[in-house]
């Protein structure tokens, strides 16, 4: 009867280990989209409202979940501090100081990153091309994120359980 | 002359990339108490591979790479292409993009009034003016404040209703006509017991964003207690808008000149409301040769001309013309002394050295 039980845990043991592992394989694709979704709001702020810079970013943070909102908030907060830093800078510290528990890998950061030299110092038909410009980009890398997790996800957990009955056997 | 002085270019110093910015504060402690006191700077002009300049009351100095004024041009600190996108960018607020109107127009407005001018290379689409780019030179025009500047004119434009003529205040460009413009609003907005004027509602067509030094929806700009202002909207627009909204006594908009400018002015008129603006002239034969204002000298238009000069610093009234009878106003006789007004202290004609020996640290 013990045996078992502790063969049970063991195998639910590696099947938990998984199911985590699997999750953070999720992560990515979802924080992508939130990335995405922040710029869409801004690409608003700017085409329709002509909203200065620091507000458009601030409105962005407030319509996605972490991490995507902090670094826009960060951006934002940076240029409010008004030392003379300018949006460039603003933006690259924000991306410098993200979490380091974040899903994105330093790809998708350097699709981001291609924006600190033209945020908000050109007109805005440009502005838009090169959100529109990094929005594609960063939907590609999600859908490759998207597939790479698909596969990721099933094997991940196949390999857990199997782990966990070989290892319940031998110990057990 | 005007007491016209700016609260000193300090303010401005922060729009400037970080390199520049610290040249001007060290030539700003130079000049301290000199001819070029910082407090009688009118422009900062970056020009992309020119020399750092500032232009006073009484001419020009460029700024050494130590910060020192310099008459020569080739001992000046050389403005880069990048000190003018930093400056810019910092200038937008990192917001460019939201400020395209203000670059069809060729300039934008700081905080506190100051205007920058821009020249770049200009993107045409269907043959207009679609933005600039590639901005090369920046020319900022600090914003100044003549505190009792309106009062001293008020007194040639009271009728006996203690109502203001329609007025037009002309001069060429840099004489001081907004500055005068905007502390008359102060003045016409709080009332002068004293000359009989009670406070009036005044409406402000600001197309520039320069008489309240407006910025993202704030005036940094008193302009009295009975004051509206509509701001970034074209004048003529703005007009119509605030007669049908506002019900103002007075409307006052700055630099007409375009056809419908007059054509808003005249229905305003038509309207009993009284109408104070500026226009770019040299004297009034040359604004009766501006077809665009001459309907408004035929009809029952602009009544008291007032013409402002540099003869004795920015804001000289020259001369105050009542237009309906043809008669001047001031001065009575040519150039017999006006009321007294007053320049900046250390922008006066007196040949005084650009640093006063005092600024300048002994070597080592």
């Amino acid at each position: 009867m013990l045996r078992a039980l502790a063969a049970a845990l063991v195998v639910g043991g590696a099947a938990y280990v998984g199911h985590v592992l699997a999750r953070d394989l999720r992560r990515r694709p979802e924080e992508l989209q939130a990335l995405q979704t922040a710029l869409r709001v801004l690409v608003t702020e700017i085409d329709y409202g002509a909203v200065p810079l620091p507000e458009a970013l601030e409105r962005a943070a407030a319509c996605v979940r972490a991490p995507a909102d902090k670094l826009f908030a960060r951006a934002a907060a940076a240029l409010r501090r008004g030392d003379g830093a300018g949006a460039g800078a603003a933006w690259l510290e924000a991306l410098q100081t993200t979490d380091p528990h974040t899903a994105w890998t330093r790809g998708d950061l350097e699709i981001l990153s291609s924006l600190a030299p033209v945020l908000g110092v050109s007109h805005r038909e440009d502005q838009l091309r090169h959100l529109q410009l990094c929005l594609e980009r960063l939907s590609a890398a999600e859908a490759e994120a998207g597939a790479a997790a698909g596969r990721g996800v099933r094997l991940v957990r196949y390999l857990s359980v199997l782990a966990g009955l070989a290892l319940a056997l031998l110990a057990v | 002359m005007l007491d016209t002085r700016s609260p000193g270019p300090h303010e401005v110093f922060s729009f400037f990339a970080p390199g520049v910015r610290r040249l001007l504060l060290e030539a700003a402690r130079l000049t301290a108490g000199g001819r070029a006191d910082a407090r009688g700077w009118e422009e900062i002009r970056l020009r992309a591979g020119g020399p750092l300049t500032v232009v006073f009351h009484g001419g020009d100095f460029f700024v050494a790479p130590d910060g020192h004024p310099h008459i020569r041009a080739d001992r000046a600190y050389c403005v880069t292409h990048g000190d003018v996108q930093r400056s810019l960018e910092l200038m937008s607020g990192s917001s460019l993009y939201a400020l395209e109107a203000e670059l069809r127009q060729g300039f934008l407005t700081l905080p506190g009034g100051h205007r920058v001018g821009l020249c770049g290379r200009a993107v045409l689409r269907d043959g207009r003016l679609f933005t600039l780019r590639d901005i090369s030179s920046l020319n900022v025009r600090l914003a100044r404040e003549t505190p009792g500047a309106g009062r001293q004119v008020l007194r040639w434009l009271l009728d006996q209703h203690g109502l203001p003529h329609n007025t037009l205040i002309f001069s060429p460009p840099g004489a001081g006509k907004t500055t005068l413009l905007r502390d008359l609003i102060r003045s016409l907005s709080a009332g002068c017991p004293d000359l009989g004027l009670e406070g009036l509602r005044v409406a402000v067509a600001d197309e520039r964003s320069e008489l309240a030094g407006m910025w993202q929806g704030v005036p940094r700009k008193d302009l009295g207690p009975r004051t509206d202002v509509l701001d970034g909207c074209p004048k003529a627009l703005a007009m119509a808008m605030l007669l049908r909204s506002m019900n103002p006594q007075v409307i006052v908009t700055d630099e007409i000149g375009r056809p419908e400018d007059a054509e808003a002015i005249d229905d305003a008129l038509r309207c009993g409301v009284r109408v104070v603006a500026t226009a770019h002239a040299g004297s009034p034969a040359e604004l009766l040769a501006r077809p665009s204002l001459r309907r408004l000298f035929n009809g029952p238009a602009f009544t008291r001309l007032i013409r402002l000069g540099r003869t004795r610093g920015a804001g000289t009234v020259e001369e105050v013309w009542d237009w309906r009878d043809r008669r001047r106003l001031h001065p009575p006789t040519a150039w017999e002394q006006g009321p007294a007004l007053r320049l900046v202290p250390g922008c006066d004609k007196q040949a005084r050295p650009l640093v006063p020996a005092t600024n300048v640290e002994p070597p080592g």
